[in-house]
């Protein structure tokens, strides 16, 4: 029998056992499943929100700030000024040749009672706002009448302030009623409320603009756009992308969280990676005289050792799968608010994150087992009949 | 203690196997009372903030409020004292250290005394108008000392000058002061910080006002904010207990997930801790087989297996506890540059207690089924080892 065949042998006479210790094995396969679903649960926080930054078109989409300003709230921007910015190259164009680009205005506005929350987002859109955002569509309502104190809401904060069409949100001014709902292919204005930029400015008392969002002609035209902005002296203007914006700006608790899960998970796995290793050395007792009999028929010790091993990977995998799936049923899809309104992750990449793990786990702690298991001396072991 | 020979025995058997049952243990009990005691920390810290102070803010953004209100606040029943909250944000010295300096001037030291500040305090500040004072716990993370200038730089210029550093100097180091966490525990001169801003910004403030009574939070809140709702600039009132709260909801935090991964924790060991023990009771079978032809009764050996399964658990709980407790300075490291930084994390004895506690029932629900097995043993072919 070549190695090859050998190996096969081992391996399938092992699996064949793992019935009759299958509530050993279970303890590597709950270990690993909730590092798995550990994991995978915090994880799919940074993976939501990350992903909401770069829904709808955030990279092909640029934003336009004033010099050293960290959000959309000021209102630097003078019309003169977003004149020039819209004459910029490398900008997409609409049907009638005018350039995808809108000068909006953010304004935050303190919850209403009975939204125990951060502040709303209002923003201010123009004519171009819809253009800009590829996926906007009305869900429900209808849209915007330009100059009218109106508000439209993203399904997002609808879902999470608990608004709807019909409700009032008090404004500068008065109560201004919501008129519709819409998304915009989950970015993060389905986490804000919409009104008419000039409506919303005249109502802050703001003459300018704190933004200007615009559509790329292409995601290489960035270059150019940037290079274009930046030189011109009379603008004192910022550009990136939206999606990098995003991360710039809201990154510091991703940041955090990310760190805590991996610190969180290494403590976890150190946990199950012990608990894998004890579980291995009792596998190769329970399986001291089937090895020594399989020694004793000629097999190799590096057969028995990788047999032991990929036991443990796969008993590993079985656990980090499972974990996975218990983290995307209990969180793939949930709308959550953290500064901004997102549905939390739980992807692929963390799927294979969480098997990459295992496999990692099992290989450390299946490791000592498998040297002793290759070092069994086929008398000895025998002798355990 | 008769027993613990036998459980002695029982550890040596497989002493490799028995020492990472061990250390499985540890961690997930150290774990375990981390995140309990992250959880405490964020709820302690929310407990903590008064809900006999009241910030009010402008309801809509851009626009902070007049100085001119505070005298009007003053005049509304059940308010004691009109704080002002204005603050430079910046960084020292690199972007990724961010600090604040809140500015504050005589009225708001009288106004809240948990600042632990005095009137000298406020006749330094005025001596030295760019002065500031440091807490211990403030000065000792920025290593500063007394008569050390201490510059904040922002991004963007707040200066009438139109500079972007804010050059302090430190005047003293005062007591950390209770339940402000909701402002940087350093303090400047808001009258100075007022003259050197830009015009626009000048008189424009939050407020924190001290109510004579908790209990009359909401309600001086809701007049408040129904005396300025058709003017200028409406008001936004909210007892700082419950601002706290709504800061911490308003971000995806640790909080959260906190019990959720003790839990887990708890799971595996529980797994480890079942396994473990049934399979120490199934080897040993002709064991308590002896020990029951000799006279042990069936209590005597579920004491002496609860005994095996309970030790180790509990021994876990108290190192796994006592690493947390050594570990929780780094917990609250690890969220310095967060938008809600972690306050510190202790390991209270409650913690510890509910740890022990937990280690008690996992090594009682571990024995259930192995003690199950024993007591319908048929001791005969037991003894045999059949």
């Amino acid at each position: 029998m070549n190695l090859l065949q050998q190996f096969v042998t081992v391996f399938a006479i092992g699996v064949s056992t793992l019935a009759q210790r299958l509530g050993t094995s279970l303890v590597i396969v709950a270990g690993v499943a909730c590092v798995a679903a550990v994991l995978a649960s915090m994880l799919s926080v940074a993976a939501g929100q990350t992903r909401m930054y770069r829904a709808g078109g955030g990279s092909d989409q640029a934003i336009v700030l004033p010099k050293d300003t960290t959000g959309e709230d000021s209102s630097d921007l003078t019309r003169e000024r977003v004149g020039i910015i819209l004459n910029a190259p490398a900008l997409a164009r609409g049907p009638d040749g005018a350039p995808l680009a809108d000068a909006e205005f953010v304004m935050s506005i303190m919850p209403p009672p009975g939204i125990f929350l951060d502040s709303l987002q209002i923003r201010g859109i123009g004519s171009n706002g819809t253009q800009v955002r590829a996926d906007f569509r009305i869900v429900s309502g209808r849209m915007l009448r330009t100059g009218a104190q109106e508000l439209l809401i993203g399904v997002g904060a609808a879902h999470v302030f608990g608004l709807k069409t019909g409700d009032k949100v008090l404004m500068p001014g008065g109560f201004w009623p919501v008129v519709g709902t819409f998304s915009s292919g989950g970015d993060r204005t389905e986490g804000q409320f919409l009104a008419d930029a000039e409506t919303l400015l005249s109502a802050a008392k703001r003459t300018g603009f704190g933004s200007v969002i615009v559509k790329l002609a292409s995601r290489e035209s960035f270059d150019e756009l940037h290079n274009w902005l930046v030189t011109n002296p009379t603008l004192a203007v910022d550009v990136e992308r939206v999606s990098d914006y995003l991360l710039r700006t809201s990154g510091g608790q991703l940041v955090f969280f990310t760190r805590a899960t991996y610190v969180n998970g290494i403590i976890m796995a150190l946990g199950a990676l012990f608990g894998a290793t004890k579980i291995m050395y009792a596998a190769v007792r329970a399986r001291t005289r089937e090895i020594g009999t399989l020694r004793a028929l000629g097999f190799g010790s590096a057969p028995v050792a990788v047999s032991v091993l990929l036991e443990a990977m796969l008993l590993a995998l079985v656990g980090a799968a499972l974990g996975t799936f218990i983290a995307w049923l209990a969180f793939d899809g949930r709308v959550v608010y953290s500064g901004s309104v997102f549905k939390l992750h739980v992807s692929l990449s963390l799927a294979a994150l969480g098997l990459a793990w295992g496999v990692m786990i099992a290989l450390l702690g299946g490791l000592l087992p498998a040297i002793r298991a290759a070092n069994l001396p086929a008398a000895q072991a025998l002798r355990a009949l | 203690m008769k027993y613990l020979p036998l459980v002695w025995a029982a550890f040596r058997r497989h002493t490799t196997e028995s020492l990472l049952t061990f250390l499985v243990l540890t961690i997930a009990f150290a774990l375990f009372s981390s995140m309990v005691a992250l959880k405490a920390t964020y709820d302690a810290a929310i407990e903590n903030t008064r809900m006999d102070r009241l910030l009010v803010a402008s309801r809509f953004c851009c626009s902070d409020l007049n100085i001119g209100r505070r005298e009007e606040f003053m005049r509304i029943p059940g308010v004691q004292g009109a704080a002002v909250l204005q603050a430079v944000f910046g960084f020292y010295q690199e972007p990724s250290r961010p600090i604040g300096v809140w500015m504050l001037d005589g009225a708001t030291i009288a106004a809240i005394p948990e600042l632990r500040l005095t009137p000298a305090h406020w006749k330094q500040l005025h001596e030295t108008p760019n002065g500031v004072f440091f807490t211990r716990t403030q000065a000792e993370q920025w290593n500063v000392k007394v008569g050390d200038t201490f510059i904040v730089q922002t991004r963007a210029s707040s200066r009438e000058d139109g500079a972007t550093s804010w050059p302090f100097t430190v005047l003293d180091v005062v007591d950390d002061s209770d339940h402000l966490d909701w402002m940087p525990n350093i303090y400047g001169n808001y009258e100075y910080f007022d003259a050197v801003r830009t015009p626009d910004l000048r008189g424009k403030v939050h407020y924190v006002l001290a109510i004579d009574d908790p209990d009359h939070a909401q309600a001086i809140c809701r007049s408040i904010d129904t005396l300025y709702a058709n003017s200028e600039s409406p008001t936004y009132c909210v007892p700082l207990q419950v601002d706290a709260r709504n800061l911490v909801a308003s971000v995806f935090s640790m909080r959260q997930m906190s019990l959720g991964i003790g839990v887990a924790g708890l799971f595996m060991i529980l797994f480890l801790c079942a396994n473990s023990v049934a399979e120490s009771v199934r080897e040993r079978i002709p064991e308590f087989a002896v020990l029951k032809t000799i006279g042990f009764g069936d209590r005597q050996v579920a004491a002496l297996v609860c005994l095996e399964a309970a030790l180790p658990a509990v021994a876990g709980a108290v190192l796994g506890t006592a690493l947390a407790s050594g570990l929780s300075s780094f917990t609250s490291r690890l969220s310095a540059d967060s938008p809600v930084p972690i306050p510190p994390v202790s390991i209270s004895t409650g913690i510890a207690g509910l740890a022990l506690a937990i280690a008690l029932v996992i090594g009682a629900v571990s024995a259930l089924l192995p003690l199950r097995r024993l007591r319908s043993m048929d001791i005969a072919p037991a003894l045999a080892g059949l």
